[in-house]
């Protein structure tokens, strides 16, 4: 469903991705893990060219988006959280979601409302607040919740767990795993929280310095003690 | 109230509004884009020069004229679809010095095209007729235009505020405003919205320039004066926010007239102590934007 093929990335001079590949099934899950550094926040950007400059390919159900602009990635059907939510701070929780619907096209029509607050129960009582008057949890619901709003094909969530609260995690967990079943997305997670990874997929790729250590199962992650010794310094 | 003191009320919102109509298409292109259009005023200048040249000195009707000044707006705008591909566009990602010097080069180049297509004599543009006259209100004499040019300013912020905050194109204005590469990324059209924002404001600087022509001698200098105190309106209502501008334009107008009035010897120092207080007293403005305009 996602092939990213020999990619590398650039910020300016510093070269941050190196040679990546990567793949995800249709509607299968992965996790992206790593150091802070190793290149996973720039692998989401690439993929929905949104900052990098990008050489190779990224293709999605085989059709390469070649340097299609980032802004026309949401009709291809990705939708991206990025790290720090970037949730409009300046417009209600209920007008945040309806800017998610953009992204919807003919073959994937907007999620009702009902379903969404359905899936997040704590957004219904407050889709009339301001996005900024929002808790850290509340906002990355609502930043989710924002993604999947048009339907995607490919969920893009950027440390989705950075700050929160543990009970917040949990059932942030429950409510990404119950959307990717119920609409059938394709995931693609970069954690460094590993409990929300083993929650909410079944393959896992390890970062270093921007080039792909490993990819497996979680059971052969559990296995491998070198790779988790040695790129992501694990007691 | 003393017909002094109507006078000063109605003279002060009619230059209040008349501010209004310069300064909203200047905040609305700061508030989205983040670009200070020096050659705002110049482009109000051309709208009242291709207004003078569509209709005339003597418009037959207030239809008519509101028609030219309709024409005027139309004209601007292509002028300013022109001048975002030619000049905006390519200083959304640089500094804003750049931007800075860039629009007041386009300033100097919109008078010499000025100078160039209909000289430097003045020209004089009269009211429509059923608004040249004046009434009686509390004891003075206020103008019909004067009338006219308060009501096209209320009905501009209302129409401004309505799409802002009421329509789906507001949400999306807001939003680009707010973060324009969130907004791209739930699948929004930046650079589009930002085209057709360059666009409205322009088109907002021609309507002013048609509707205010007859309230002053035409020359290729007539935007300078204008966007000086839209420029203070906008400094005191907040970089970018449409009603902080509308407030502080009436505000402006207001004490501008009061000035005039009362202390005619010190003519047009009152507005200078206003922007001092209000810089000191507020300096992010009376309504600082965020992420609406």
């Amino acid at each position: 469903m996602l092939k990213v093929e020999r990619l590398d990335a650039f910020y300016g001079q510093s070269h941050i991705l190196h040679g990546i590949d990567l793949s995800v099934d249709e509607g299968r899950r992965t996790t992206v893990l790593g150091r802070n550094g190793a290149g996973k926040s720039t692998l989401l950007k690439s993929i929905t060219n949104s900052g990098p400059k990008v050489e190779g390919t990224v293709a999605i159900e085989g059709r390469p988006l070649g340097s299609r602009a980032w802004f026309r990635r949401a009709k291809d059907g990705v939708a991206f959280v990025p790290e720090d939510r970037r949730i409009f701070t300046h417009i209600t929780v209920e007008e945040n979601i309806e800017l998610g619907r953009f992204g919807a096209s003919a073959a994937r029509p907007v999620v009702p409302a009902a379903q969404i607050y359905e899936w997040f129960p704590m957004l219904g009582p407050l889709r009339a607040r301001l996005g900024g008057q929002l808790s850290g949890g509340q906002q990355q619901m609502l930043a989710v919740a924002r993604a999947v709003a048009a339907r995607p094909r490919l969920l893009l969530l950027d440390e989705p767990t950075e700050g929160l609260a543990p009970v917040i995690v949990e059932d942030l967990a429950k409510i990404v795993a119950r959307i990717c079943d119920e609409l059938g997305i394709t995931l693609l997670l970069v954690e460094q929280n590993i409990w929300f990874g083993r929650q909410t997929t079944d393959r896992v790729y390890v970062l270093d310095t921007g080039s792909v250590v490993f990819s497996g199962s979680w059971a052969e992650f559990d296995r491998d003690e070198t790779i988790r010794n040695r790129h992501l310094a694990l007691a | 109230m003393s017909s002094q003191a109507v006078f000063v009320l109605f003279n002060g919102m009619a230059q209040g509004m008349a501010f209004f109509l310069v300064a909203a298409g200047l905040t609305w292109v700061f508030g989205i884009l983040k670009i200070l259009n020096l050659a705002h005023g110049a482009f109000f200048m051309l709208g009242a020069y291709i207004a003078y040249s569509v209709g005339g000195a003597w418009p037959a009707s207030i239809w008519t004229f509101l028609a030219v000044a309709l024409v005027a707006a139309a004209a601007v705008g292509v002028l300013g679809y022109l001048t975002d591909v030619l000049v905006l566009r390519r200083l959304r990602n640089v500094d804003y010095h750049y931007a800075l010097i860039a629009t007041f080069g386009l300033m100097l180049f919109c008078e010499g095209v000025a100078k160039a297509i209909w000289g430097t004599d003045y020209f004089a543009v009269m009211p429509p007729p059923e608004v040249d006259r004046a009434i009686v209100v509390g004891g003075s004499y206020i103008s019909v235009y004067t009338l006219f040019v308060i009501g096209t300013g209320l009905a501009l912020y209302a129409a401004l505020e309505i799409v802002m905050h009421r329509t789906w194109a507001g949400k999306i204005m807001r939003a680009v405003s707010n973060d324009p590469w969130m907004a791209g990324t739930v699948g929004i059209n930046v650079p589009l919205v930002l085209m057709l924002s360059v666009v409205a404001s322009f088109v907002l600087a021609g309507f002013a320039g048609g509707v205010l022509v007859p309230n002053q001698a035409l020359s290729p200098h007539v935007g300078a004066s204008f966007v000086l105190y839209a420029f203070m309106a906008v400094v005191i209502g907040g970089l970018g926010s449409i009603r902080g501008t509308f407030l502080a334009c009436i505000l402006l107008g207001i004490v501008e007239s009061a000035n005039a009035t009362f202390m005619a010897q010190y003519g047009g120092i009152a507005i200078y102590i206003l922007l001092a207080v209000a810089l000191v007293w507020k300096p992010n403005g009376l309504f600082p934007a965020q992420g609406t305009t």
